[in-house]
């Protein structure tokens, strides 16, 4: 198991009677982009808010780079970027201003950094422009800046791709990803937009209503959702054994309720019935299955997809 | 801390409200000594020594000045939802509430010495010079000492409004309320009390005698009197400690959203 950046312990935040986030155990390992998938009141802000010590736990506790105590965590924070709903800076300032001003409380070297993230976001030719002036992008974009300022192990980013333009969306996940190739940056990134999420994402977890449902990666993730023939047959041995003897594969895996899912022979249905007869199985049901991650989730959940 | 300071002196001087601030004030200053250098004649006879002593009488607009830079150095946070910044990237609140603090007291300190010195400069060009003018500076510098720890514990007391009320006119009102309407009450209610509870009315006016504004009221009177300093930096401390107490104590449990 590889070097553990963030661990959460049963995270819990309670307002008044409302349990907005209960029990979350949450693990992060370097170099990992974990999604945080949930729908809207899920409890994805109010966790990244308790990680960015915005609010404070209730209950549980929460480690970050090894640090527990709070001196710790403090410290630990100056290593992270963080992105909590939508960005905010002084309005009568510049993108480049406002950056001075984060760069100077933080005590961080060089001007540079500032031209430098501003370019990597694609904000160097706003000039005099006032951020009060900004389109919701541009202040993504600069809430982005503000985040990878100072080169951080940790990036936090709450719905970060709101507001993005398409080419945007594709300019952002490419600088996600180069973040994560080339310097091994660990991304904790929430969002409802999952067709976005599995573009980045090498592990996820699942939040509904404050429960922390399924943490799993990417790869399990894809295997589990791979397409298949979902056969429901009286005998799931011998339908075992007729696909082996008789097909020749191993590319099924056998679920309970006498299910079998064949991973082969997806394009040549009539083959597997073919041989199931000949072993003397009787076929109760055959559907083709393809699920996706919103699949996925919802079925976690219990929701309907909706056309 | 000194990056913290750094920065907000930094954000400070971005802001064009400092700027206009003190255009307003200094402009004022030079309408005030060129209307006396104007008026000078027969009937009117403004000295710089007089025009030093004037200050005297205008000490408790300190009180009201740090209202405007402690809005200057707290610069909406709420409103902007800029708190979120810093206290994401491990800046601790004590910092944060004790940085602003601090970057308050160092504008008040830097736009009083620019202010006074201006005015100083108009008093001693525009104005016919006399033998009283060192003397009347030496008043004006003993009404600083008795001055000074009180505007300290103004400043503390309009930052810890503006970190504990969220709306920003609130705050301020709350701050000038204080200032301005407590002390007032309690004159008024110990002379409703006088007659039937004289100890209770008594005891109404001692603790009048800790407000800010106290230490203030009839300096004329009290010119070289030390106890009046040391009232004044008795006074002035308390507040400054209390209110910061009492800010910190709401700040740290804040949810900053």
């Amino acid at each position: 198991m590889s070097e553990p950046i963030l661990v959460t312990r049963g995270l819990t935040k309670k307002y008044g009677t409302n349990l907005a986030v209960e029990d979350v155990e949450l693990r992060l390992e370097k170099g990992q982009i974990y999604g945080l998938v949930g729908r809207n009141g899920a409890g994805k802000t109010t966790i990244i808010r308790m990680l960015t010590a915005q609010t404070v736990p209730t209950s549980g506790e929460i480690e970050l780079f090894g640090e527990t105590t709070e001196k710790g965590l403090s410290a630990a924070r100056a290593r992270l970027g963080a992105m909590v709903e939508i960005p905010s800076f002084y309005p009568y300032l510049t993108a480049a201003e406002n950056l001075e001003y984060y760069r100077r409380q933080r005590g961080i070297p060089g001007r540079d950094c500032v031209s430098r993230v501003l370019d990597q976001v694609g904000l160097r030719g706003t000039g005099k422009k006032k951020f009060k002036q900004f389109s919701l992008g541009m202040k993504q974009r600069l809430g982005l800046a503000l985040a990878l300022m100072d080169n951080p192990d940790l990036l936090l980013l709450d719905e970060p791709i709101n507001g993005l333009d398409p080419e945007g969306i594709v300019e952002f996940r490419n600088l996600l990803l180069e973040l994560n190739r080339q310097r091994e940056t660990t991304i904790l990134i929430s969002s409802h937009i999952l067709s976005e999420l599995s573009n980045v994402a090498t592990h996820y977890g699942f939040l509904d209503k404050g429960h922390m449902l399924e943490q799993i990666s990417a790869q399990k993730l894809r295997e589990k959702c791979r397409a298949c023939l979902q056969l429901t047959v009286d005998d799931a041995s011998r339908a075992a054994l007729a696909l082996e003897q008789r097909l020749d594969t191993r590319e099924y895996e056998v679920l309970p309720g006498n299910v079998l899912r064949l991973y082969a022979f997806l394009d040549r249905p009539q083959v597997v019935t073919a041989a199931l007869v000949e072993e003397g199985v009787a076929l109760i049901g055959a559907e083709s299955k393809n699920t996706d991650l919103e699949d996925y989730f919802l079925g976690l959940i219990g929701g309907v997809r909706h056309a | 801390m000194l990056d913290y300071l750094r920065a907000e002196c930094y954000k400070m001087l971005h802001r064009s409200y400092l700027w206009m601030a003190l255009l307003i004030v200094g402009g004022l200053e030079l309408v005030l000594v060129l209307l006396w250098a104007w008026l000078n004649g027969d009937a009117v006879n403004m000295t710089a020594s007089a025009g030093f002593t004037m200050l005297l009488y205008l000490l408790s607009l300190g009180y009201y000045a740090t209202a405007i830079t402690s809005d200057i150095v707290f610069s909406d946070q709420y409103k902007f939802n800029t708190l979120k910044n810093e206290v994401a990237y491990g800046i601790l609140r004590t910092r944060i509430y004790l940085g602003k603090l601090f970057a308050g007291v160092l504008l008040s300190i830097g736009t009083c010495a620019l202010l006074l010195g201006w005015y100083a400069l108009l008093c001693a060009l525009m104005l016919p010079g006399d033998d009283a003018a060192l003397e009347a500076l030496k008043v004006l510098g003993f009404a600083l000492l008795c001055a000074f720890p009180v505007w300290l514990g103004a400043q503390a007391l309009f930052t810890m409004c503006a970190f504990t009320i969220r709306g920003n006119t609130a705050g301020t009102i709350l701050g000038l309320g204080i200032l301005a309407i407590l002390g007032q009450l309690l004159t008024f209610l110990s002379l409703l009390v006088s007659l039937p509870a004289p100890a209770l009315a008594d005891a109404l006016l001692a603790v009048k005698g800790l407000l800010l504004t106290s230490p203030l009221e009839n300096l004329t009177d009290a010119i070289w009197d030390w106890s009046r300093v040391a009232w004044a930096w008795a006074v002035g401390a308390g507040w400054c400690v209390g209110t910061t107490a009492l800010g910190l104590w709401c700040f740290r449990r804040r949810e900053i959203s």
